[in-house]
């Protein structure tokens, strides 16, 4: 019996010990840590929108955010000196290996500021090259009013050129980047000044 | 000079991914590139010097009946640390390695180590042991990182390598790739050790 | 190899069959498919295919002589090899993946494993799926069939859907298909080999009657396929397109020439229809479900890896031994 309890005795005082340490650790890299993650997620904003500085969450209209393919599941307002300067959204849409992130910026003079792709899973070499700036930079420029479509021949002014073998995932973030445009004209062009209203739905 | 056979023995004669084959999942599911198997390798390294250094210094103070737990618990210890550390501080490596880093608490070596050679030596070989199969750990992953981004990506460390019109085989960076450099590589290093001999 | 024969009591029977004589009967078949392809996507597969051959057999000399074994490419293996490598590619696949696509068959699946007879996967196969995984966009680029050239010649560099990636897609553009004759004789897009059904057709017929093969693994494989695709393929149940099915991909040439594989199939004849069936009902699973549009190669490879425990398991009994006691 009493060799129990000094077996447990001593696995608890070296259990405690390693909940010690854990904790000092924790304490000395939480702050770090939660900057980091900040900074990560702004990130991805920045580069779609590099005209704001700063960047507030806004309301989701769902009935308009969302559709069979794609579904917008955050909208952030983009600011330099308290103007607004455009919208920054995450969709997630449906490509060939599942869901993956397209994140879009549109800014206020009604175009597709750029596109990023997040977390996805694509087959490596064909829907990735969805990734190369080859392709994301199509998207640049192209007015909000516009439902892109994807062409796998020589692209006109609202077509995108396919990835070569990637069809789908080509189609999947083209998708994304017009729901994106959609919510924008519908929704936030109109009421850039209201957006306080809007972030009441 | 008994230490530098220890490290010479986790280096070459004992090495864990060619010659004890373990810790295969992370040997194969992290070196997608160099950068990678050298973090994944030198994160390993450091969780096993510091887990071989107190599992020998408490070798006395834990019950034998208990002393895999104990050991797991020192890992663990460690392991998080770690992946506290380098999510402050060296954040892009974090993101490349992400869910294999908690993966080392069950990598095969460090238990093996404690088990084999920490409980039953001093503090200062266990110290050296860890650092001897640590590099040696390195030294593998960085090998087959090295030769997996080359012939899949045309860089080694990020730094293009290959002659521009090379079209890289992105067979290499995926799972098959993994296993049949690993296989290779072991197989050619049996042929050499055989000749060795 | 000679030497380890042991010479059991009589009677001895010889047979005329030798490794070569097979091979040699193999590579006939396959000419109809070849002549099929050249007249489909034009000479550039003649000279896909010669390339391909070449590169096998001197990869194979080359790495015989390296580990000091006899060379032992008059036997043709090495021949049918890059023969079905090469089938097993697009037509505008560039020169240097098939002659990689060969060196991989013939080192990596064949030779390091113990040369013929011992290679546990086909080799053509395994190389194929290396390549797709390697260089996807060229593994899976086709061209349309220019089978009627001279009516659309500036529509020859086109890439076009094949018939399976349209069967993928679903219900919705069934009405793309090309018509089931032309898929059958092979005026559609896809790789060299499976092109023509017809022409494959004809050299799995030769190999049926000089009994080189077994109508086991390819008949239960095909039917298994056209039921499952038939009854699961649709929108109901039994509304697919089996019979569509079983002439698009490289079904044919995969279940005549492939699966048939003496060293990577199983010997019994129980073993053969089990081999059949699994392969049916993957490649049914992958081309309904799966990520790819065609599921041949995926599904011999797989039965391949099975081969030996198949034969494990249908091992007949040994005469004169009680039940329960083998």
């Amino acid at each position: 019996m009493s060799d129990i309890i000094k077996t447990g005795l001593r696995l608890f005082i070296i259990t405690a010990i390693a909940a010690v340490c854990m904790g000092i650790t924790n304490l000395a890299t939480k702050g770090p840590i939660e900057e980091q993650r900040i900074a990560n997620a702004n990130l991805a904003k920045q580069t779609v929108l590099p005209q704001a500085d700063e960047f507030t969450e806004v309301g989701i209209m769902t009935e308009i955010a969302e559709k069979e393919s794609a579904k917008i599941v955050e909208i952030n307002a983009g600011k330099a000196s308290n103007d607004i300067v455009g919208y920054t959204f995450k969709v997630i849409t449906r490509g060939f290996g599942g869901d993956m992130e397209v994140i879009v910026g549109i800014n206020s003079d009604n175009q597709v500021e750029s596109i990023q792709i997040g977390v996805h899973s694509e087959t490596p070499g064909l829907g990735t090259k969805t990734q190369d700036d080859s392709f994301m930079d199509q998207y640049k420029g192209k007015s909000a009013d516009n439902i892109l479509s994807v062409t796998k021949n020589s692209p006109g002014d609202s077509e995108i050129q396919a990835v070569s073998g990637a069809t789908v995932t080509s189609d999947a973030v083209t998708n994304g980047v017009n729901l994106a445009s959609q919510y924008y004209s519908e929704v936030l062009q109109s009421g850039g000044g209201e957006n306080e209203a809007v972030k009441d739905n | 000079m008994k230490l530098l056979k220890i490290i010479k023995n986790g280096i070459i004669t004992e090495n864990p991914t060619f010659r004890l084959v373990l810790g295969m999942c992370p040997t194969l599911a992290v070196t997608t590139t160099a950068a990678n198997g050298v973090g994944m390798g030198l994160a390993t390294a450091f969780v096993l010097i510091c887990s071989n250094l107190v599992i020998s210094l408490i070798k006395d103070f834990v019950p034998k009946q208990v002393r895999i737990p104990a050991f797991i618990v020192v890992a663990a210890t460690f392991v998080t640390m770690t992946g506290m550390i380098m999510e402050a501080y060296v954040p892009a490596l974090y993101d490349s390695l992400g869910i294999f880093i908690p993966l080392i608490v069950v990598n095969c070596i460090i238990l093996g180590r404690a088990e084999s050679f920490a409980s039953k030596n001093t503090p200062l070989a266990s110290m050296v042991d860890g650092i001897g199969m640590g590099l040696g750990f390195t030294l593998s992953l960085t090998l087959l990182g090295i030769i997996r981004e080359l012939l899949g990506v045309g860089t080694i460390f990020g730094i293009q390598a290959m002659p521009q019109g090379y079209n890289p085989a992105v067979i290499m960076i995926l799972p098959p790739g993994a296993f049949i450099t690993l296989g290779l590589l072991l197989g050619l290093l049996n042929k050499l050790a055989a000749k060795a001999e | 190899m000679d030497s380890t024969l042991t010479v059991s009591s009589s009677p001895h029977i010889r047979s005329k069959e030798s490794v070569s004589r097979i091979m040699l009967d193999v590579v006939i078949a396959l000419i109809p498919a070849a002549i099929a392809a050249v007249i489909s996507f034009g000479w550039r597969v003649a000279l896909v295919i010669a390339v391909s051959v070449l590169s096998a057999v001197i990869t194979e000399a080359l790495v015989q002589k390296l580990m000091k074994r006899p060379v032992t490419i008059k036997d043709y293996s090495a021949v049918v090899t890059g023969i079905l490598l090469a089938y097993n590619l697009p037509p505008t696949i560039p020169l240097w993946i098939a002659v990689l696509g060969s060196v991989v068959a013939i080192v990596l699946v064949k030779q390091i494993f113990g040369g013929i007879g011992h290679n546990f996967m086909n080799p053509a196969l395994a190389a194929r799926a290396i390549l797709l995984a390697a260089w996807p966009t060229e593994m899976t680029t086709w061209e349309s069939s220019n089978f009627d050239a001279v009516s659309n010649a500036t529509s020859g560099a086109t890439s076009s859907a094949t018939p399976l990636a349209i069967l993928k897609s679903g219900e919705g553009v069934w009405a793309e298909l090309p018509p089931l004759w032309d898929v059958f004789i092979g005026k559609v897009g896809g790789c060299i080999g499976e092109v023509s059904a017809l022409a494959l057709l004809i050299g799995a017929g030769y190999l049926l009657i000089r009994q080189i093969i077994s109508w086991r693994i390819p008949v239960t494989f095909i039917a298994t396929v056209a039921l499952l695709t038939w009854a699961f393929g649709g929108d109901g149940l039994f509304t697919g397109h089996g019979i569509y099915h079983i002439f698009s991909g490289g079904l044919i040439l995969g279940a005549f020439f492939m699966a048939t594989d003496y060293s990577t199939s199983p010997v019994t004849p129980k073993g053969q229809l089990i081999m059949g069936v699994g392969c049916g009902i993957i490649t049914s699973v992958i081309r309904l479900v799966g990520g790819y549009p065609g599921g041949v190669s995926y599904s011999i490879l797989i039965m391949n890896i099975a081969t030996p425990l198949i034969d494990r398991y249908t091992r007949p009994r040994i005469y004169g031994e009680v039940k329960g006691n083998v």
